[in-house]
């Protein structure tokens, strides 16, 4: 019973919505910081999050719906 | 031999004659393709030089990537870049919009404005930057006549001018590509059925109001298609900018494209080059995968 309640959460928690729109979200930080003007650092560490997001939301978005 | 071959295609499922037909482009577009983008993503991470052939690659990681991410120079590549976009896109958006409602009234000549309005378009980039720069001359060129027809600033310079320049760029984009954006804005005009506004006047919705409620809706899907095209098309803008101001004065229109060039065959760092180019990619379809999932969710709507 319990792990049937853990695995519906968890199945829950990897939908394509929300997973698509936390990957959207990382790309969409990821490009400001490499298009903004006011400091270097956030340049600097702008690829990861654009890297990390495009390859999340390549993975999601071939999950499932429900 | 023929009959043979004629009696082997026929005992074919559809399956795979369908994959006999995509086959070759398949293969095609590895060749083209993915074969250019693995080999520019390995060669990111060596020392390789295009102009010495014989000298031996060696593994450097990701140093191309670090150098790169911590340059100001780049930073600053980028954010002319950014300025560039953003600009082109908001004043192409809404001057594509107003000229798409214009034109799709019944007028005389309407026909005829159409085909000049859609005119730049159809040029060179690289050609448009030569001829701009000849209109944007200090002494001769027309523009600095018909700015100051309007308002004397007497003399001054738009392409060598720190703070014009980057502007100058964007006047000239904004001239080749808002028919562009006004075309495509006008399909959607033109596919909003005339029982919507009819239905709208019987409700006695004021113009504004339909405006809002029935042609801007309708029209947003096709205005946000063409930013897409703008968007990823002047993200890697390179032509009419190097033939117009070449990237100066100073760097201040040097785009992310054309310090990516200038390091790639002026200076033969192919590995360097290879990396900021990895980088650009990945940040033009991360950002358009992004937007193309909202501009779904648009037309669902």
């Amino acid at each position: 019973m319990k792990t049937e309640n853990k695995k519906g959460r968890f199945s829950k928690l990897l939908r394509k919505g929300p997973m698509e729109n936390v990957a959207s979200a990382i790309i969409g930080i990821g490009v400001f910081m490499f298009m903004q003007p006011f400091t270097l650092f956030l340049y600097s560490h702008s690829f990861k999050f654009i890297l990390t997001g495009t390859l999340m939301f390549l993975v999601v978005s071939h999950f499932s719906e429900e | 031999m023929l009959s043979k071959i004629n009696r082997k295609l026929l005992n074919m499922s559809d399956r795979s004659i369908a994959w006999l037909f995509t086959l070759p482009t398949i293969i095609l577009l590895i060749f083209i393709n993915i074969y250019p983008l693995i080999w520019s993503v390995y060669l990111s991470f060596t020392n390789f030089k295009a102009n010495r052939r014989g000298m031996e690659i060696k593994w450097v990681g990701t140093k191309w990537y670090e150098k790169i991410l911590m340059s100001e120079d780049v930073w600053a590549n980028m954010q002319v870049t950014a300025h560039f976009l953003f600009w082109t896109i908001f004043i192409q958006a809404i001057l594509g919009l107003s000229l798409a409602i214009f034109l799709n009234r019944k007028f005389k000549g309407h026909e005829l404005m159409t085909t000049v309005v859609v005119l730049p378009m159809m040029l060179s980039p690289a050609v448009v930057g030569v001829f701009w720069s000849y209109i944007y001359q200090p002494q001769a060129g027309i523009f600095n006549y018909i700015i100051n027809f309007f308002i004397d600033f007497g003399e001054f310079t738009m392409i060598g001018d720190f703070v014009l320049a980057p502007w100058s760029i964007v006047i000239v984009d904004t001239w080749i590509w808002t028919p562009f954006v006004m075309l495509m804005c006008l399909a959607g005009l033109k596919s909003i059925p005339d029982y919507l506004y009819e239905a709208a006047e019987v409700d006695r919705a004021s113009k504004w109001q339909q405006f809002i409620h029935i042609t801007l809706p309708s029209v947003m899907p096709f205005l946000m298609l063409a930013v897409l095209f703008r968007g990823i098309e002047n993200f890697k803008m390179f032509d009419m900018v190097n033939e117009l101001t070449g990237g100066g004065p100073g760097s201040v229109t040097e785009l992310a494209s054309i310090h990516l060039k200038r390091a790639a065959f002026e200076k033969w760092r192919t590995g360097y080059s290879s990396a900021f180019a990895v980088i650009l990619f990945v940040t033009v379809f991360g950002a358009g995968s992004i937007y193309v999932k909202f501009l779904n969710k648009l037309k669902e709507k």
